[in-house]
């Protein structure tokens, strides 16, 4: 890969994943009545949408290697954290019909305050009891939003 | 509800005035000025997990409490800004870049000061165009057809994309990516289900709080998970007489937050543009009109003044589009038309009409609401300097939790959770890409409505485009729009030769 690409990477991938998925809803509209354009079915707008977002990309590819280098963005997050704060969103999905609200928030919670450079377990429990705690008596009690608050 | 301005005025208060709509006003600028204060936390977040329970209280005070979230945010915003070099909100950013520095130099409360004070000008001058302008524009938006609201949205679009803080290009693939997700669920008029996966659970669309808090709330939390024990600039109190400006400083930002107003209002009423390109906007303006630009960044008190005079305009008229058109300028409009929505108002230019104590009493909480701000962030702002003292390790995991209660209690939807951290992951693909996600999060919310528009439009003209180009208003927007295109991509073209 030559400098002159390397440099405007992060455009030229934003470009490829607007043709992508442009290319993508083209597609999968195909199979939606387009209609006429006095009768619009279901397809045509999404077809519209799509052949712009296509066309968009290519312009934003064909601009970007015209104009100078770019950069990443900086701020980025570390996979740890990514993953355990993901973990914790996917632990409250998993708990939340089933068992209630008080062990979702709870593992939701724990999970997360080891995203941080946190190691110190017992204060996490301790975190993690007071969110479930106060969760359910502002939501549930409070609040009166219809969730569970604890089942086996 | 043709009586007169007073009448309206007298009929407003009646209601913002009252034990309920006083409480509910109260209620609502405080959770904002908390949630504005705290980074991560967004004024999404908070409005979700309060939706649900104003399914309950009569739509006026919901809106109330509602609207005081979201301009107690704007207010709130600017004091992490200006203590931590952190924007508590997105519209805050650019308060980072002089009230940071004055802090460091000392003079922190005089920021904070100045930021309430600009806080209080632009809202008020707001508030008194959102009552002025409004009826004229409802009356106005009657004789629109659909040729009308396209062009005007589809204007907003552009425009956004054109003034957003990336470069336009990218917002416009935002804007389109964003209509594909709006796209998502049954469609209107035909039942065919579109995009749906074969998920059932898709069929309502996918859900507006989960995207934007996937969008902007997630990526937030994550990437300040690992950030230490930030210095605080000050660990003394406060005090008020610290707060107050010198009669030069008075002088220095009177004219900036007057200008910040206007520049904050223009935006705020455009459907699309809004409070963070005001901002940005405003600060360059003072920046070139400044007999010494060299002192922007340093602690330039004009660089506060008229920013955040911009951002607080721009909260109050964006009630200007929702409340004479229906047509959200921004997500938290689009969430405020959906309160209203399940109280059976349907936006549109008769809300007025139909509901004059609504709109009317909205108004005057906004006066009694900025009236309480004041207060809440000049005697007690020693409250929100202890609560950003709490270390951030033990308060992003209570957001995590807070984050997913509020998307889950919207419909009782795990899918929801799971389209958040979807949208989570996306939304840090964007920041390290440089997309701008709320051009994506305003053609997901307008999308609809514009093929909806569209549609109409065709049907009525009988497949002819020659409506568009016929009725003066559309016309007229779309020139707007079709100068605003030529304008940008005249200058890249300028670029590209040069270099």
């Amino acid at each position: 890969m030559n400098d002159h690409i390397r440099q405007r990477l992060p455009d030229l991938i934003g470009a490829a994943l607007a043709i992508g998925l442009g290319s993508y809803a083209w597609i999968a509209s195909g199979s939606y009545a387009a209609g006429t354009l006095r009768d619009m079915g279901p397809g045509y707008f999404p077809r519209l949408v799509a052949a712009g977002l296509v066309c968009l990309g290519l312009l934003l590819a064909a601009t970007s290697l015209k104009s100078g280098p770019t950069r990443f963005g900086g701020d980025r997050p570390e996979l740890s954290s990514v993953l355990l704060i993901g973990a914790g969103l996917s632990s409250f999905a998993l708990l939340i019909e089933r068992n209630g609200l008080l062990p979702a928030v709870f593992v939701a919670v724990l999970l997360s305050t080891f995203a941080s450079d946190n190691r110190n377990i017992s204060r996490s429990v301790l975190l993690a009891a007071l969110t479930a705690g106060a969760c359910a008596a502002v939501f549930v009690y409070g609040l009166n939003l219809p969730m569970k608050v604890f089942a086996l | 509800m043709t009586g007169s301005l007073l009448d309206n005025i007298v009929l407003g208060f009646g209601v913002a005035l009252s034990f309920e709509g006083l409480l509910y006003c109260a209620l609502g600028v405080l959770l904002g000025t908390v949630v504005g204060v705290l980074p991560g936390l967004g004024t999404m977040a908070t409005l979700a997990i309060l939706m649900p329970i104003t399914y309950h209280i009569d739509p006026t005070f919901a809106v109330i409490m509602l609207s005081g979230i979201y301009y107690g945010a704007a207010y709130g915003g600017s004091t992490a800004s200006i203590l931590l070099n952190l924007p508590g909100t997105v519209t805050s950013v650019i308060t980072t870049l002089d009230g940071y520095p004055m802090a460091k130099s000392g003079k922190a409360g005089l920021a904070l000061f100045i930021t309430a004070v600009a806080s209080f000008v632009g809202s008020m001058l707001g508030a008194v165009m959102l009552a002025v302008l409004t009826v004229p524009l409802a009356r106005i938006a009657m004789q629109f057809g659909p040729q009308e609201y396209f062009m005007l949205m589809a204007f907003g679009l552009i425009a956004a994309s054109m003034l957003s803080t990336g470069q336009p290009l990218k917002s416009l693939v935002m804007v389109c990516t964003g209509m594909l997700l709006g796209i998502v669920g049954l469609d209107l008029n035909s039942g065919a289900a579109r995009f749906t996966f074969g998920m059932p659970e898709f069929y309502d669309g996918l859900s507006l709080v989960a995207i934007a808090m996937g969008l902007f709330g997630l990526p937030e939390i994550i990437s300040a998970a690992r950030r230490g024990p930030e210095g605080m600039v000050t660990n003394e109190k406060i005090s008020i007489r610290s707060m107050l400006p010198s009669t030069a400083e008075w002088k220095a930002s009177a004219m900036p937050m007057m200008r910040g107003t206007g520049i904050g209002a223009f935006f705020g009423a455009l459907p699309g543009t809004g409070g963070v390109i005001a901002t940005f906007i405003s600060y360059a303006v003072e920046k070139k009109l400044s007999r010494t630009p060299e002192r922007f960044g340093k602690g330039a008190i004009e660089g506060v003044a008229a920013p955040e005079a911009a951002n607080n305009a721009a909260v109050q008229t964006a009630f200007i589009p929702t409340m004479s058109l229906g047509i959200p300028g921004d997500a938290v409009m689009a969430i405020m038309l959906g309160v209203l929505m399940v109280h059976g108002i349907v936006p549109g230019p008769s809300v007025i009409s139909d509901n004059p104590q609504l709109f009317w009493g909205l108004v005057a909480s906004f006066v009694v609401g900025n009236v309480f701000l004041v207060i809440l962030n000049v005697p007690l702002v020693g409250l929100w300097v202890r609560l950003l003292r709490v270390p951030y390790h033990l308060l992003f995991p209570v957001m995590v939790a807070c984050v997913c209660v509020g998307v889950y209690s919207v419909s009782s939807s795990v899918t929801d959770i799971y389209v958040l951290l979807v949208f989570g992951l996306i939304g840090i693909g964007l920041r390290v890409l440089r997309f701008d996600g709320a051009t994506l999060l305003l053609g997901f919310v307008l999308g609809p409505m514009i093929e909806e528009n569209f549609r109409r439009a065709m049907v009525v003209s009988g497949g002819e485009f020659a409506p568009f180009v016929e009725r003066p208003i559309s016309a007229a927007f779309l020139l707007a729009g079709a100068a605003l295109v030529l304008w940008f991509s005249g200058r890249f073209l300028m670029r590209a030769v040069r270099a």
